[in-house]
């Protein structure tokens, strides 16, 4: 089913920046797990087979014409719903919430999955609308259409990446051409009717995480512990860094969930100030290039899948690096291709071979 | 594609782009700008001190007996208790160490601003709890175990007024600021003196506490050793006691208030106290106030102390307020002899009573002495004589004296806290308790001691000890020197002195007079027996209608050549001949090795 010619347009940039970040992650997640289990390298190897079965699963999702998903969109939304619905009720539960789905061999995080799954079929019900985007009409259909997977994973309860789902909405709507003024409009009454609606609706810590953002000395004990110590350890790095297993931070576990939400401040202290920018600059050329591809897709359903995964990156990397920093509030999101992690870390690679699947099929017409 | 779509991919990239930028930035203000304090930060997160105590110093009596140790023992501590096992550490600390939750919680609450610090639960843990706690030490983050030593009172209740006590009670705390203004260091949970001794003492007493720089983890287990530094010693203190006197005395006391209250019937006689001194140095030598209590248990028997009503934790000899009664005549003697209202040999008849200002008083059981001088007088105890002095000399004159003798103000003891400075019968001090005018009647009571006079048993010998010496004022202490760990004597107690307005010839007439004292025809006549000669004066202070007296004896000894000078109070015991001399009789024979009596024996020799 590959035709020679289609080689021609894969985009070999976009995958070595992604195996790039891969391999950084992979470096940090070594440091970060050196001690926490006698098996030093256990979280590598794990993340490691990951990192090969994303790629097995890039070249399956290459292979298939990617306007296949367009036609099976409406399964696929289906099958999501079903899936966000069964993980609360067999969910695993960790630290009070329900996220994971025991699969045996490992922990599938349906909501991780939803986040692609979601792009697909945004994507397909935009791209039946097109032109027609300036209709309010449609702008609610829209949200509806993403307001059931969000709400689902809401319950999980998972904040964070019900958050993506609003940036990729917000991106997707934007790019498909709705009235800038209709989606100004949208923000500002959801942050002055959603916003206390939210915050009646969030537990505890959720609501603790928030306060303690804005000082975290407040609870320097508890809440604002992980900020506290975040910030002292990407502080610590200063310009070239402490060296790889040499952050104290890290090593003597003050840091918590090091090898998960907080990767990010092992690679500030240990890599410094170049490290952790050049990281940056990798997310920057990953974008960049999946921006790219995007311009040059043959039609508006692969458009809006990068569009669409392009700003699922982006908001996480913003949300995960700022909440490091200290200048976006604490919230369990992963950073993409760093974070340890099997769902976030295959969903990611499958995003990547979408955007590359887009990419190939360039051309409506194949000579 | 449409160039309107174009143009906002175009801003979706501008937009990514100033997102990183503004990562970037915040980046570069925490690691290049603030870098250093950030490095900084992470280098205190990892390091914790962990404290040594240093081990305080001892206190010896004046021959080199110890009398106060320390032992080894288990102190629990917590450091940083990982938020997530908090409440499951607590709760089991709680249990081991019975002390409730909320307890535990307040406390390490107090040490928020030194987080870092280790917190002391509890000190001298027992080895069961130890172990227990050892044991599940991997499930008990946070929970350190020291060895610390404590203090240790080699004989429970020995001296147990002076010595003192340490605290680490709430309570304490305004000590901990009065040290810390004075330069001290301390830390919460640290122990300080409380009381006597230990108390005036500690700052010589406490040595330097060491301490382990360590790395340690999130969960404040102990990773690294970085340095040591090794604490320091307290230094020694020698006292001017003498621990065999004092036990002694303190037995005798004891001894005299349980035959006072089975064999004499004086059932309130529960109180007693004695200073024995060097009239020649201010040395005390032995101080006991009974009842006493027990230093080595005194944190757990705390509250009983406090409310027993006999107030075991009061010290009398220093504390106690008593008129002094005829004990007080050599003051009166020494002011007519001073003012020339009267010369040694100027006799007076005493017909057992003296009518003046429409007041009649009388001497003691109206016994009529006859005709007799300023000796006599004395060694009798005849109050119309005094009664006479009293009024010639004048209040003012009187007190003036009293004042001169020590009484009225502190002695200036410096080496226990709490002295208390008594009082002299005076105008001033009738018209502030009353607010009335002096009555000349009033002067005849005070020349007897009795009336607005308080005295302290201290200020009784101290006053005894300036007619042994002839007019020499020492101030009283209790620490001889102090001593480091390298045996250097860094500090040694030099005499002070000053000379007192009474010639000597008067106190050479008044020591004639306590001479008699003990001789056949005096007070105190039975101390005759004894080998070596005593000079001396009984004394009963009345307290209220109805109630027995005071006993009080006072003297010296040997009379020619005064190594000792003494104060017996015994309370609601009777005559000063009967309950306090015979203490004063056998604190003597133990000064000076004599044989003892037992109880029997002696009481056998007073029937005679």
């Amino acid at each position: 089913m590959f035709e020679r010619k289609l080689w021609r347009n894969f985009d070999y940039p976009l995958l070595f920046i992604t195996l790039a970040i891969c391999a950084y992650g992979l470096v940090i997640i070594s440091s970060a797990t050196y001690t926490s289990s006698a098996d030093p390298l256990f979280y590598v190897r794990r993340q490691l087979i990951w990192v090969g079965a994303g790629l097995l699963g890039i070249f399956l999702i290459v292979s298939i014409d990617y306007s296949n998903f367009s036609r099976l969109s409406r399964y696929l939304y289906v099958g999501n719903i079903i899936l966000l619905i069964l993980v609360l009720f067999i969910g695993r539960e960790t630290a009070g919430s329900q996220r994971w789905i025991d699969m045996g061999f490992f922990l599938l995080q349906p909501s991780e999955v939803a986040k692609l799954i979601v792009i697909i079929t945004l994507a397909r019900f935009l791209e039946l609308r097109e032109g027609d985007m300036d209709r309010v009409l449609n702008l609610f259909l829209a949200f509806v259409h993403i307001s059931v997977p969000m709400f689902l994973i809401f319950l999980q309860p998972d904040l964070g990446t019900s958050l993506v789902f609003l940036a990729i909405l917000f991106s997707m709507l934007f790019l498909a051409g709705a009235k800038i003024k209709h989606l100004i409009f949208t923000i500002a009454t959801g942050v002055m009717v959603g916003g206390p609606l939210l915050w009646m609706n969030l537990k505890e810590y959720q609501k603790m995480r928030l306060v303690v953002f804005t000082n975290p000395e407040l609870d320097p004990l508890n809440y604002g512990y992980q900020i506290i110590q975040s910030v002292i350890a990407v502080g610590s790095g200063q310009l070239w860094g402490k060296g790889l297993y040499q952050g104290s931070q890290n090593m003597y576990d003050f840091l918590p969930a090091q090898h998960t939400d907080f990767i990010f401040s092992v690679l500030g202290e240990e890599l410094g100030f170049v490290g952790a920018a050049f990281l940056i600059l990798l997310y920057l050329l990953l974008i960049y290039r999946i921006l790219k591809i995007s311009t040059s897709s043959k039609d508006t359903f692969g458009f809006l899948i990068c569009v669409g995964v392009a700003s699922m990156f982006l908001f996480q990397v913003l949300v995960n690096i700022g909440m490091a920093v200290s200048i976006m509030p604490v919230t369990g999101l992963p950073l993409p291709f760093m974070s340890y992690g099997g769902s976030s870390l295959l969903v990611n690679l499958l995003a990547v071979g979408l955007v590359l699947n887009v990419g190939l099929r360039r051309h409506k017409i194949m000579f | 594609m449409n160039k309107h779509i174009l143009n906002r991919l175009r801003f979706f990239l501008f937009l990514t782009i100033i997102i990183m930028g503004v990562l970037v930035s915040r980046l570069a203000y925490l690691q290049v700008v603030q870098g250093e304090i950030y490095r900084h930060r992470s280098e205190e997160n990892m390091l914790r001190v962990l404290p040594i105590t240093a081990p305080r110093g001892e206190i010896f009596d004046s021959e080199g007996i110890k009398l106060v140790s320390n032992r080894e023992g288990f102190t629990v501590s917590v450091g940083e208790i990982p938020v997530e096992d908090k409440d499951r550490v607590i709760s089991f600390l709680s249990e081991e160490l019975d002390k409730e939750v909320e307890e535990i919680e307040r406390v390490i609450g107090e040490q928020r601003y030194r987080r870092y610090e280790p917190v002391r639960l509890k000190t001298d843990v027992d080895i069961e709890t130890v172990a227990r706690i050892e044991e599940r030490k991997m499930d008990l983050p946070g929970v350190i175990i020291e060895v610390q030593p404590i203090r240790t009172y080699v004989y429970d209740n020995l001296a147990s007024h002076i010595l003192g006590y340490l605290g680490d009670s709430p309570v304490s705390s305004r000590y901990v600021e009065q040290w810390e203004n004075q330069g001290y260091e301390y830390k919460y949970g640290d122990v300080t003196g409380q009381e006597g001794i230990e108390m005036v003492w500690e700052p010589h007493l406490r040595g330097q506490d060491g301490g382990i720089l360590v790395e340690v983890n999130s969960a404040g287990r102990h990773i690294r050793t970085r340095d040591k530094d090794d604490p320091v010693p307290g230094n020694d203190l020698y006292l001017t006691l003498d621990y065999q006197l004092q036990k002694d005395t303190e037995r005798i006391l004891e001894e005299q208030l349980t035959y006072l209250q089975e064999e004499e019937g004086y059932d309130r006689a529960n109180i007693a106290s004695a200073v024995v001194m060097d009239p020649n140095s201010g040395k005390i030598l032995a101080m006991a106030s009974q009842p006493d209590f027990n230093l080595n248990t005194f944190n757990e028997d705390y509250e009983d102390l406090r409310d027993d009503p006999l107030q075991p934790l009061f010290n009398r000899t220093i504390k106690g307020g008593y008129p002094g009664g005829s004990t007080f005549k050599m003051a009166t003697g020494a002011a007519a002899l001073e003012e020339g209202q009267v010369r040694p040999g100027e006799t007076l008849r005493c017909q057992g009573s003296l009518t003046r200002y429409g007041v009649t008083k009388s001497c003691f059981r109206g016994t009529v002495h006859g005709t007799l001088n300023i000796v006599q007088a004395l060694t009798k105890s005849c109050n119309v004589f005094f009664y006479e002095m009293g009024l010639r000399v004048g209040i003012n004159n009187l007190a003036y004296y009293a004042g001169e003798l020590g009484f009225g103000r502190p002695t200036g003891l410096r080496d226990i806290p709490g002295e208390r400075p008594g009082a002299v019968a005076s105008r001033e001090r009738k018209f502030q308790l009353y607010g009335e005018g002096w009555v000349p009647g009033e002067t005849m009571d005070a020349a007897i001691g009795q009336g607005f006079h308080e005295f302290t048993p201290l200020q009784l010998a101290n006053y005894v000890s300036l007619i042994a010496n002839g007019g020499h004022f020492y101030r009283p202490y209790l620490v001889e020197k102090v001593v480091s760990l390298e045996e250097d004597i860094i500090w040694q107690a030099e005499p002070e002195f000053h000379r007192i307005d009474v010639s000597d010839e008067t106190l050479n007439v008044l020591s004639r007079g306590m001479e008699g004292v003990t001789q056949p025809g005096g007070t105190a006549s039975f101390m005759a027996n004894l080998p070596i000669k005593v000079a001396g004066k009984t004394g009963s202070a009345e307290i209220a209608r109805g109630q027995p007296t005071h006993g009080l004896f006072v003297g010296y000894a040997p009379a020619e050549n005064p190594e000792i000078a003494f104060a017996v109070v015994v309370e609601r015991a009777g005559t000063g001949g009967r309950a306090a001399a015979p203490v004063a009789e056998r604190i003597i024979r133990s000064y000076f090795g004599l044989n003892d009596l037992t109880d029997e024996e002696e009481q056998a020799e007073l029937e005679d």
